[in-house]
């Protein structure tokens, strides 16, 4: 290996690492505490077994943060790959715009099933914009990919175009490309009805999307803002030209599957899903157009940290899960932690080796008495708990019982 | 000009009949004969050294601090100078009147050239019955290794052109008996190659060296050389992994959704959702914890297991619809 190619290698791994730090320190969310945890629903199994595989393991979070964010940065020689037939400055500018597009900068280090979609998309616009034609063992190989990118996230559906395109590249018997794009699809329809609570979680998700029942400029709004943190202000336009101007049907029909889903399903982490194509976009521009690359890769660093600096992830207050549990820890409280109201899959990270009991109304009392801390996440809990018997503890963020006498 | 390696250890009762055998085999080319020791006990490099006065194509390395068969082979082969690499037994299990045959194939164009038990004409000899099926599964895996098509890739009596050796050199990692395997591993798949029938004859003197240890290394050698070809492997034969994976994932999925058809009934639907909500409640459960086993008109098997950090074991229960209950058996 080239000792300027190990040095790059080495700088983008410092980069991941930095991103991973920046991620951990606003603490697990919900939905990433979910993966890492293997909890069943609602994504498909094959990324989020090895992760639960490993849970038990020290640092396992800070770990797969590292490898999410290690991977994405690394995606990077694809376009130094794609942009081999550009100017060195106008590939540069194409590095830059993939490196600090806003969500590399906001969702490298997160541990979203999102990262991996994003992944495969740069690998299929690899195939698609530097392979002139590829054998039917590469379509083998994409049809392996595919399989295993459905399986891990169901989103990867929305790259259809570009893995049809892909498989069109060969000249392999139609039947056999129609095999390794559908069968993949219907095993993952067949997979989703092995579990009925699958199906019940999507419904419930649906039903809860921030954009489901709100007005068309809303979602609309909501929408143009996923697009922009997916690049920057400059990205955006230039892929969006690019990949118009192209008239390349993979690549719109692909653009327009992602911005259809976000409108319906407005989520912030989709942002990186269109970041491959954007960066794609830019490419096709920048073989086509007279364009200033040096301008082109300042203005969109500069406008994509400023998105990042407006964005920045607030989150939904998951500090507050790791701290009340430390201060459990801290007075030795060992046994389950029962929460009265709502909670996310964080509380069941954090907690460790502890069982998290969810407080109801007609909890046995069994449940109730391995428990030896309360927690309340709902509005008021004064009715569900008797002082005779537990003590509020003053340095938590969420309001914390634990019992007057340990167990 | 040809070399010959002959990787020794306590071969001295038959190093310089070998010898004499392949000088008299060799005698009308240019030739040389390299005997590579593992500083045997029995003095094998003294007794080579000693028959250098007679054999002036004669070469004796003596390797005081490296051991093992693979790593002779490779240090005798860099020795070498000829064009064509000869490696084969001192212990006369190989019978050097075949050299002559494996050299013409080389002639004759063939870049490798091996003495094989398993091609038409060779045998194994008088191997007892353990030893041939130990052979033979071995033999099996490690075809499946070689990037030519080949009978017998666990021999240890082969020629090689050294443009050849010279072009997989850096990827061996001589451990172990079979050097072999490791070039075949790692030759380009165009290579052509010829296998020579070889009768496997007894030794003439000393013991045997396979031992557990041997076995050992060989199973370590087909895993990493099988690791190695992962990504060939997958370029090699995406579509029947693929075909594999899919046939897998359908088979194991139709396994379970057999077991849930009942749920198709929306009574049994709602019983199951009714009775499930009830019990989670009772249990303070999360619903995410809860693993849907299987389905009946009376009852459903269901596994729950808390999402922790620390590896939990799973619980079987049964859930009873009317009235909701709840029996679980040990942890699993």
């Amino acid at each position: 290996m080239r000792h300027r190619t190990l040095t790059l290698i080495i700088v983008l791994e410092l980069y991941a690492l930095f991103l991973t730090v920046l991620r951990a320190l606003q603490g697990i969310r919900t939905d990433e505490a979910k993966y890492l945890l293997d909890i069943a629903y609602p994504h498909p199994p094959v990324l989020r077994t090895f992760m639960g595989l490993t849970a038990h393991l020290p640092g396992h979070e800070f770990v797969w943060r590292f490898i999410f964010a290690s991977v994405l940065v690394q995606m990077v020689w694809f376009f130094v790959d794609i942009g081999g037939v550009l100017t060195p400055a106008r590939r540069r500018a194409l590095l830059l715009a993939w490196l600090f597009s806003t969500a590399v900068l906001l969702q490298a280090g997160s541990v979203m099933m999102m990262i991996p979609v994003a992944c495969f998309c740069v690998v299929l616009l690899w195939y698609i914009l530097r392979q002139e034609s590829i054998t039917a063992n590469q379509t083998g190989l994409i049809g392996i990919g595919w399989t295993i990118a459905l399986f891990t996230s169901y989103q990867s559906v929305l790259l259809f175009p570009l893995v049809v395109s892909a498989m069109l590249r060969s000249r392999q018997p139609i039947t056999r490309t129609i095999i390794l794009v559908v069968v993949p699809i219907l095993l993952l329809i067949l997979y989703t009805f092995t579990n009925p609570l699958i199906l019940a979680s999507m419904l419930d998700i649906a039903g809860q999307g921030s954009s489901a029942a709100s007005p068309v400029a809303d979602r609309a709004i909501s929408t143009a803002l996923v697009l922009l943190l997916g690049g920057s202000a400059v990205l955006v336009l230039t892929g969006l030209i690019g990949i118009v101007t192209s008239r390349r049907l993979d690549l719109v029909l692909t653009f327009a599957l992602l911005l259809g889903y976000t409108a319906i399903s407005s989520q912030q982490y989709y942002a990186i899903l269109f970041t491959p194509l954007l960066v794609a976009g830019t490419y096709l521009l920048l073989c086509r157009r007279k364009l200033r690359p040096s301008f082109l890769a300042l203005a969109h660093v500069v406008t994509a940290f400023f998105a990042a600096w407006m964005f920045w992830y607030g989150g939904d207050r998951p500090l507050e899960a790791r701290a009340t549990i430390r201060a459990l820890t801290e007075i030795r409280s060992e046994g389950a932690i029962l929460i009265d109201g709502p909670f996310g899959h964080e509380w069941q990270y954090e907690a460790g080796d502890q069982e998290i009991i969810r407080f109801t109304e007609t909890l046995s009392l069994q449940a109730e008495e391995r428990a030896d801390a309360f927690v309340c996440t709902a509005h008021d809990c004064s009715e569900h708990v008797d002082t005779d018997i537990w003590v509020r503890l003053q340095s938590t963020p969420i309001p914390t019982w634990v019992r007057r006498t340990p167990l | 000009m040809i070399s010959v390696i002959l990787p020794t250890y306590n071969e001295a009762a038959n190093i310089v009949t070998m010898i004499d055998f392949l000088d008299g085999v060799l005698k009308d080319q240019p030739h040389e004969i390299i005997v590579v020791d593992d500083d045997s006990p029995d003095g094998t490099w003294k007794v080579a050294e000693s028959a250098r006065t007679k054999y002036s194509s004669l070469r004796v390395m003596r390797r005081r601090h490296t051991k093992g068969l693979s790593s002779a082979v490779v240090d005798g082969f860099d020795m070498a100078v000829g064009d064509v690499l000869v490696v084969m037994d001192a212990d006369g299990q190989h019978d050097p009147d075949l050299l002559p045959k494996v050299l013409a194939a080389i002639d004759s164009g063939a870049s490798i050239a091996i003495g094989s038990r398993y091609v038409e004409g060779g045998s194994v000899g008088e191997w007892v019955r353990d030893r041939r099926i130990i052979s033979n599964i071995g033999t099996f895996f490690a075809r499946m290794l070689s990037r030519v098509p080949v009978s017998d890739p666990l021999g240890g009596f082969f020629a090689i052109r050294r443009s050849l050796y010279r072009s997989v050199r850096s990827h061996l990692q001589p451990v172990g008996f079979k050097i072999l395997l490791e070039i075949l591993a790692f030759v380009p798949s165009q290579t052509r190659l010829h296998e020579v029938p070889l009768r496997f004859r007894m030794r003439q003197h000393g013991t045997s060296k396979l031992s557990l240890g041997v076995h050992a290394a060989f199973v370590y050698q087909v895993l990493r050389l099988l690791l190695l070809q992962i990504p060939q492997f997958l370029q090699r034969h995406a579509y029947g992994v693929f075909l594999i994976m899919t046939i897998g994932i359908a088979l194991a999925s139709i396994a379970r959704i057999t077991a849930l058809l009942p749920l198709r009934d929306s009574a049994i639907r709602s019983k199951v959702q009714t009775a499930l909500q009830e019990i989670a409640q009772k249990q303070g459960w999360l619903l995410s914890d809860i693993h849907i086993l299987s389905v009946d008109e009376t009852h459903a098997k269901i596994m729950h297991q808390a999402h922790r950090r620390s590896r939990v074991s799973p619980e079987r229960c049964t859930v009873q619809y009317d009235p909701p209950s709840l029996a679980c058996d040990t942890a699993l």
